[in-house]
């Protein structure tokens, strides 16, 4: 452990500080120091958008197509919270050596470069991305304040820096021949709200720097996806109904002499056996595939949905080990059912 | 900077326990050094047995109707920073780690909080969080169990207050099986539809015409059930 040594103002005495500490007492005097430990300096990002700014920001965002209305009307707010995501900004000289040509001569080149770190690796938050083109258009558009971690604590939660990467990969620096390398932390303020959906929470996130909306979390409009099922499960009924039919009234059902009453109920009642099953083999599938209940998130980048994972009941069980097993059969999926 | 103790104002009496947690030798009162000031530090005793915690999970679970079997991976005790202030009947979170912002103050009489002997067994988490109003605060100590359970391969985090048994937490994303199983009937409806329609018409034209009417139909009724069923409470 590095220790440093200073010296006791009252007394004069030697005061040793370790690396991580943050309180040292004299040995001689009793006197209490609280110690600052050097980190990069640091910047907060005004937030100007409160939280009701923020919630309607939310609200705007969810009046949409892609969006199930009725999910709107009955969500509730739950709380909203300001996070501060702290970002490191990286700037340096390095230098290039670039062989002249047909000669021994080397020629040196100085290049500035600047990159943007994250500083959290977000695992408290429902977000594994924030691009760095929001810390970018915000140092450019947005104040920058002091950073003053008691207000910003008043206001919200301050995320801990988990990055320390930035401070010893020295190896990468040695490689690259940089010269000169300064950190500045950037905390960017970001609203999360949080609403509840028949005990279903959904997380939006919002800039609270110029509001743009960051990631927002709902129920995916259900309507195209019924609608083909709808026709799915019609069409399958057609198939049936004229297979059926066509067994029934063909001339080969004829020659091969099954029409008569005794028959045409066997047959009946066996198709309808089939298609029974058929029905119970699609049941599962379409809430899998076609799931009404299913989370869409709208992103910066293009919206992305997942499914909720609802309750199995004892059909979808039987039904999902069919087709697991059938479609390993096949080749289609390698699927290990566990029971 | 000169620290004193708030208790008593004895100055050269501060030990340092370990890193921010100090000990007055004079009043025996234990400090914590916050971002601007030294506050006095105090811990509530545990009243709940920790083989009770999958009934406490379990009642709290009934009241939004979640009845499934669950399975405890972890659970361990841990004591969670809670600020009191003047300003405040409630006591503020100290910690952003728990969910909630505000909770009762209990009715037990509150002692002094020993670092040394709680962060022997005892997970002792650091408050990171100020409270808004009131320089006059005291830091709080609550005793908490954490407990993961895993439930359909993920994993949930809840906190049951070690005084009342009152669980925090986000709860389990969770779709009664019931309503699944409703919208059974409505899809037999739709193919029994298919079926009658194709058998009973030989013109191939006007069964065409049948069909899209019927689709047509049975969408708009099926779309006010599902709503009616998914989405009303």
């Amino acid at each position: 452990m590095k220790v440093e040594v200073f010296s006791c103002s009252e007394c004069g005495g030697p005061l040793k500080v370790a690396v991580s500490q943050f309180v040292v007492s004299c040995n001689y005097c009793g006197v209490l120091y609280h110690v600052k430990q050097k980190i990069p300096p640091a910047v907060s990002i005004k937030s100007s958008i409160t939280l009701s700014d923020a919630k309607r920001i939310v609200l705007k965002e969810l009046k949409d197509d892609i969006i199930a209305r009725e999910f709107l009307h009955n969500s509730f707010f739950e709380k909203g919270t300001l996070f501060f995501i702290p970002f490191i900004e990286v700037r340096g000289i390095k230098s290039k050596e670039t062989p002249l040509h047909n000669s021994n001569i080397v020629e040196f080149n100085y290049q500035a470069f600047d990159y943007i770190e994250r500083g959290s690796d977000l695992n408290d938050l429902d977000i594994d991305f924030i691009e760095s083109s929001l810390v970018e258009e915000s140092l450019l558009n947005a104040e920058q304040k002091e950073f003053n971690l008691v207000e910003m604590r008043k206001s919200g939660v301050v995320l801990s820096m988990k990055n320390y990467t930035f401070f010893t990969n020295r190896e990468r620096d040695a490689a690259e021949s940089v010269i000169e390398k300064h950190y500045r932390i950037i905390y960017i303020p970001v609203w999360e709200i949080n609403y509840s959906y028949k005990g279903i929470i959904f997380k939006s996130y919002v800039s609270a720097i110029n509001g743009d909306p960051i990631k927002i979390q709902a129920l995916k409009n259900h309507k195209k996806k019924l609608f083909y099922s709808i026709l799915g499960l019609f069409s399958l009924g057609i198939i049936f109904s004229r297979g059926l039919k066509l067994l029934l009234f063909s001339s080969t059902a004829a020659n091969l002499g099954i029409r008569g009453g005794g028959m045409f109920l066997l047959v009946l009642a066996g198709s309808g056996i089939a298609a029974l099953f058929l029905f119970f083999l699609l049941f599962p599938f379409l809430w899998e595939t076609f799931a009404f209940r299913e989370i869409v998130s709208k992103r910066r980048d293009g919206v992305k949905s997942s499914s909720i994972n609802y309750t199995e009941n004892s059909f979808t069980k039987f039904g999902n080990r069919i087709v697991k097993r059938i479609t390993s059969a096949l080749g289609m999926v390698k699927i290990e059912i566990n029971e | 900077m000169r620290y004193s103790c708030p208790k008593c104002g004895g100055e050269n009496q501060l030990e340092i326990v370990e890193n921010e947690y100090l000990k007055c030798s004079y009043c025996n009162s234990s400090l914590y050094i916050d971002l601007d000031g030294l506050t006095l530090v105090y811990s509530y005793k545990s009243l709940i047995n920790s083989q009770n915690l999958s009934l406490h999970l379990k009642k709290d679970f009934e009241k939004t109707g979640f009845s499934e079997n669950f399975k405890i991976i972890n659970s361990y005790p841990l004591y969670l920073p809670f600020w009191e202030t003047e300003a405040k009947k409630q006591l503020e979170r100290g910690n952003s780690r728990f969910a909630d912002e505000f909770i009762n103050i209990p009715s037990e009489e509150k002692k002094t909080f020993d670092f040394e002997e709680a962060a022997g067994e005892i997970e002792v988490l650091e408050p990171d969080t100020q409270p808004e109003s009131g320089k006059k605060r005291n830091l709080c100590y609550m005793p908490y169990y954490a407990v993961v359970i895993n439930y359909k391969d993920k994993e949930y985090t809840f906190y049951i207050n070690g005084i009342n048994g009152v669980v925090t937490g986000d709860p389990i994303p969770y779709v009664s099986s019931d309503e699944t199983i409703k919208l059974l009937p409505l899809f037999l409806l739709i193919f029994a539809a298919a079926f009658i329609v194709n058998y009973f018409f030989d013109n191939l034209i006007i069964a065409l015409i049948i069909n899209i009417i019927t689709v047509f139909i049975l969408y708009n009724l099926s779309l006010k059930k599902i709503n009616k069923k998914l989405y009303s409470k």
